[in-house]
Formats: structure tokens, sequence, C-alpha cells
């Protein structure tokens, strides 16, 4: 693992030695790599862990950064998806509006679910979390009118741009990959700022970080509402991608899926949240040759790498080590120039 | 000029009246002690002053405003900082993490910001590493500044948490308790710099169980027992004053 780490470093350091270089070389493997791979379903799943990356990476906004239990994050993944396709479909066929305000309206949940965050903690926050899951998911089932109850929504239309139909597994693996490194960006910039810094103090102790003057419940809350907005986002791409949802898409289950990846991750990691999901994606899928064991196998797998890397896969690390030497000096060089 | 005025403060906890009826003020510039025995309610009233406690009865006046109903956070943003006696640092967050949360209430980007992280923000994200690398040569804690809080010694943490609190410059500092745990050195080395704070003009609270740090710098001292104020005066008349002898001694016996 160290020398993974060294890895990681020497290549963050490399690239951002060589800024232009390196980026023009991702943007020409990201443009390839489809293509290179014309294969439909690896793409398919390729697409599917890139929607639940969005969601992993929000999710550790509040399990891994701010430090609360958070097992409801599947219901703004579902708030999401539905309202983005009721949207489209009854209201306005435009893909980019839809994801908009599906945004908009998972944030708005998610102020609403960060609300008791102010006055429970812990395992008890994590019960309301689960409740406000369920409800979602029961009104999801019987509100019929509106979300046609358990027989789901069908024919949502896929998305577009200016008129364009995004039908190909190419060009989706594109847009949701787009949402992903944008996803990545915001949530780090997040996590080094002054926001990201009020957060972790909250998480290691909350009386200490009200007496350096942040508003401990003021930025709860946000938390819970920027994390929702992100689950939106996953869930408006889930849904005009598959075109096809149902309130079984949304159960708590995948809750607990989404936080094991983010554990498994590594919590505060954001790294370590995207390897968890695509571990515990691809795990299932690579596993099929040894069809009647690959759960067991998933399930021995999890395990060890609690039992073993307790602190997940790649471990929360805010030394400025990484991100903030690079950056800082650079800075301080820029700076010293300009004097 | 008084900075704070503490007027008939009580903070019950249903029947136990913890500290009852205690009235002090603290003027600019001023270093006070509050002391007391084991119990007395000085981390209570400590709590109530910061706003980590509403108090029960009573009022707090601070720099001409009354802060009497102001949470935690306001209070800070008002320029009261402290620290505590079980030292509570960000344990899992490196030494200059601490003392940049610390800076908080000093920086402006909003959280829109921070998430576009605009070059503003960036300017300013510099900035205030610097100034935690400042502040924490102050405390010659600048090569520790990567190491994780809760790998430091125990005079260091106790120097972080001060200088934590310190950071973002306020007018009255606080301290639970700064000396316990430390050798005498070492306690010594605390009283060089909280003396030398004096001349930045910081008005400093503290609680002290330590009775020659006390005695060396205190302008004024507040006892305290069983929730009550029993003597106020400066150092030497404290030392002499039957009460205070009392409450750390017990009665003499009214023997002939």
């Amino acid at each position: 693992m160290t020398i993974l780490r060294q890895l990681f470093n020497n290549i963050a350091l490399l690239t951002a030695k060589n800024k232009k270089l390196s980026m023009m070389l991702g943007i020409i493997l990201f443009v390839l790599f489809p293509f290179a791979l014309n294969n439909n379903y690896i793409l398919h799943i390729l697409i599917i862990v890139g929607i639940y990356m969005i969601l992993g990476v929000s999710l550790n906004i509040v399990t891994g950064i701010t430090g609360e239990l958070d097992l409801g994050h599947a219901a703004f993944f579902g708030i999401g998806a539905y309202i983005s396709s009721l949207f489209t479909m009854k209201i306005y066929n435009n893909f980019w509006l839809g994801l908009i305000i599906a945004a908009i309206v998972s944030f708005i949940f998610g102020i609403i679910l960060g609300i008791p965050s102010l006055r429970i903690r812990g395992d008890y926050l994590a019960i309301v979390t689960l409740g406000f899951s369920e409800i979602v998911r029961y009104v999801l089932l019987n509100w019929q009118d509106v979300t046609n109850g358990p027989m789901g929504i069908n024919r949502i239309p896929l998305p577009s741009i200016m008129g364009y139909r995004i039908g190909t597994k190419q060009a989706l693996f594109y847009l949701v990959y787009a949402l992903v490194i944008i996803t990545i960006i915001l949530v780090r910039n997040l996590s080094k700022s002054r926001f990201g810094r009020a957060l972790v103090a909250i998480r290691e102790n909350e009386i200490a970080a009200a007496a350096m003057g942040i508003n401990v419940g003021y930025y709860k809350v946000w938390s819970f509402a920027i994390s929702a907005a992100f689950a939106g986002v996953a869930g408006s791409l889930f849904a005009h991608y598959m075109s096809f949802i149902s309130p079984m898409n949304f159960t708590s289950n995948e809750s607990i899926l989404i936080l094991s990846m983010v554990v498994l991750g590594g919590k505060g990691s954001i790294i370590g949240s995207i390897l968890g999901v695509s571990v515990l994606m691809l795990l299932p899928e690579m596993l099929r040759f040894v069809s009647m064991y690959r759960m067991l196998i998933y399930g021995i797998a999890l395990i060890a790498m609690m039992i073993f890397k307790p602190k997940g896969i790649i471990p929360e690390n805010r030394m400025p080590g990484n991100y903030k030497k690079i950056s800082f000096i650079k800075a301080s060089k820029a700076q010293e120039h300009e004097v | 000029m008084e900075l704070l005025t503490v007027n008939n403060i009580c903070k019950y906890f249903s029947g136990l009246k913890a500290v009852d009826d205690v009235s002090f003020n603290v003027k600019k510039g001023e270093i006070v002690s509050i002391i007391g025995p084991n119990g007395a309610g000085k981390t209570t009233l400590f709590n109530v002053i910061s706003g980590h406690y509403t108090a029960t009865k009573g009022k707090k006046i601070f720099d001409g405003k009354d802060i009497t109903d102001l949470p935690a956070y306001k209070t800070a943003e008002v320029g009261i900082t402290r620290t505590f006696q079980n030292i509570r640092l960000f344990s899992n967050l490196t030494v200059l993490e601490n003392v940049m949360i610390g800076l908080h209430t000093k920086l402006k980007a909003s959280i829109l910001d921070s998430l576009l992280n605009i070059a503003k923000t960036k300017e300013e994200e510099v900035q205030c590493y610097d100034n935690a690398m400042e502040l924490l040569k102050q405390v010659n804690l600048e090569n520790k500044c990567m190491e994780y809080a809760n790998n430091l010694s125990y005079g260091e943490q106790r120097r972080l948490e001060i200088i934590r609190a310190l950071a973002s410059k306020p007018k009255l500092l606080m301290l639970d308790e700064p000396t316990a745990g430390m050798t005498m050195q070492e306690a010594m080395e605390l009283v060089q710099f909280i003396n030398h704070l004096k001349y930045e003009e910081i008005t400093i609270l503290l609680i002290e169980h330590n009775m020659r740090v006390v005695m060396d710098i205190s302008d004024r001292v507040v006892v305290l027992d069983h929730g009550v104020k029993i003597a106020e005066g400066k150092a030497h008349e404290i030392q002499s004053n039957e009460k205070v002898i009392e409450a750390y001694l017990g009665r003499r016996k009214n023997s002939a």
C-alpha cells in the first residue's frame, strides 16, 4: 500500500509539473476508450459504475467528511430519478432542465432531512435517515396517479444535447463520466476549503468546532443538502439512461450498498469512494465465472477488507503533502514572481 | 474600561446550583484568574460565558453588547475564544489544519465560493496557510505542522490549543487550566507566553490550579466555592483572605 501511495504521489507531482501535457493525455485516453472498447455489455456496466460514483462521492460528503451516518441516500437518488423523468415526460421535454430541477428538488429534500441532524446524532440519526428513505419509497409505491406505483415509469426519453439525442452507449458513457468528473472536482474543492474544514471540524469535535465560530447546525444541513443534490443528478442520469424506473430501484438496500462502498473505499477519501464503488460494482461481474459461489466470495472479500483495512482501501489523507503542498508551493511561487 | 461584565449569572442543573449569582468584570488588557476547589463551578461558569451553556439567570455584556443569548459560535464571532480543560483538538487532523480551522471566522469564502474554488478563494487559502504557519511559529510548532494533532506531546497539545484559540485574534481569551499536567518549566514558559500576549492587547480570563502561576500573572483573582463567589481582589490580598483559606483548607477548630 505504501508503494501504491508513493506511486500516487509521484503521479500527482508529475501531473502538477506537466499540467497541460497530462490533461491532454487524459482527454485523449478518455475519448478513445469507449471506441477501443466497442462492447455494449462492458460499456453498460461502466455507465452504471459512473452513476454510482456520483452517488458514492456525494454520500462521502455526509458520511465521510461531516461524519454523520446516512442510510437514506437512495431516497435522493429516487427523488432525482422520478422528478426528472416526470418533468421531461409531462411538463417539458428537456433533459438538462430535468436534471437541474431534479438536483434542486433533491437539494430541498436534503435540507428537510438535514434539519433533524441539528438535534440528533449518530445511531439515532441513522434511524431517521432510514425512515426517511422508507417514506420516500412508500410514497413512490402508493401515489399511483403520479408515480404509476409499483409498475414504475416506462419510456423515459434519452438525454439530448441541443436537440441531438444521446442514443449510443459511447455517447452516454461520455455524458455520465463528464458529470462524474464535475462531481469529483466540486467535492474535492469543497473538502479542501473553508467549508470542508468546518465539516471535518464538526466530525472531529462539535464542541470545539462551535468554539471556533463554526455554526454547527448550519453546516450540517448544508452538507446534507449538497450531498442530496448530487444524488439527484445521479438519479436523473439513471432514469434517462435506463428509460425505466420503479420503486424497486431505490430501496434501503441501495442506501446500504452505497454506504458500504464509501466505507470500504475509505471514509472522507474521494479516490477511496471511487475505488470502493468500482470494486463493489465490478467484483460481482468479474466473479460471474464462479456463478454459484459469486455472492459468497463477494461477502468474504467484504469482511476480509474490513478486518485487514478498517480505514478503507485508501484512507482519508488530509495531509497537505498531497494536495496542499503542491498547490500552495505553486501559488506562493507565483506570488513571488509577481512581487 | 470593562471588556466583559458578568451580572448575577446563575446556572442550575435541575436543582443543583452549579453557578449561583456570580458577578464580576474583566477590564481591557487585564489577566483575571478564577480559582476555587474542585467542583466549585469554575468550568461551568466558563461554559456559560463562552455560550456552550445558556445561563439560567443573569446577563453577560461584552464590549458594550449584550451577549447573554448568543450561542457558542456567535460568541466566538464577537471575539471570545477559549481552550478546554480536557484538551479538545481536532485530533485526526494535522496541526496546520487545526490552526486553519481556528481562522474560520477570519475567512470570507462562502459555500458556493468553496465549491467552485474561484481565484479569490484560492488567494484567501494561501493567505490562511501563511497566517497559520506564522501563528505556529509563535509557539514553536512550525516544524510539527504536518503531524496529526493526537501525535503531539501533552504540552504541545496545550500550546496548539491555545494558538488555535488565538488564531482569530480574539479580544478575550479564556484558558481553562492551561498548565494542567505540565512540568514546572513548561508551565513557566507558558506564563511567559501569556505575559507576552498582554502586549498584543489581548485580555485573558483563566482558570488555574497552579498557585505559582496564578500569583505570577494575575492582575486580579476571583474565588469561587460551591458555585458562589466568595472573594475577589489582587493576588496577594486573596492569599490572606480568611474565606479563601477556609474554602481550601477547612475551618480552624474554635479551640481555646
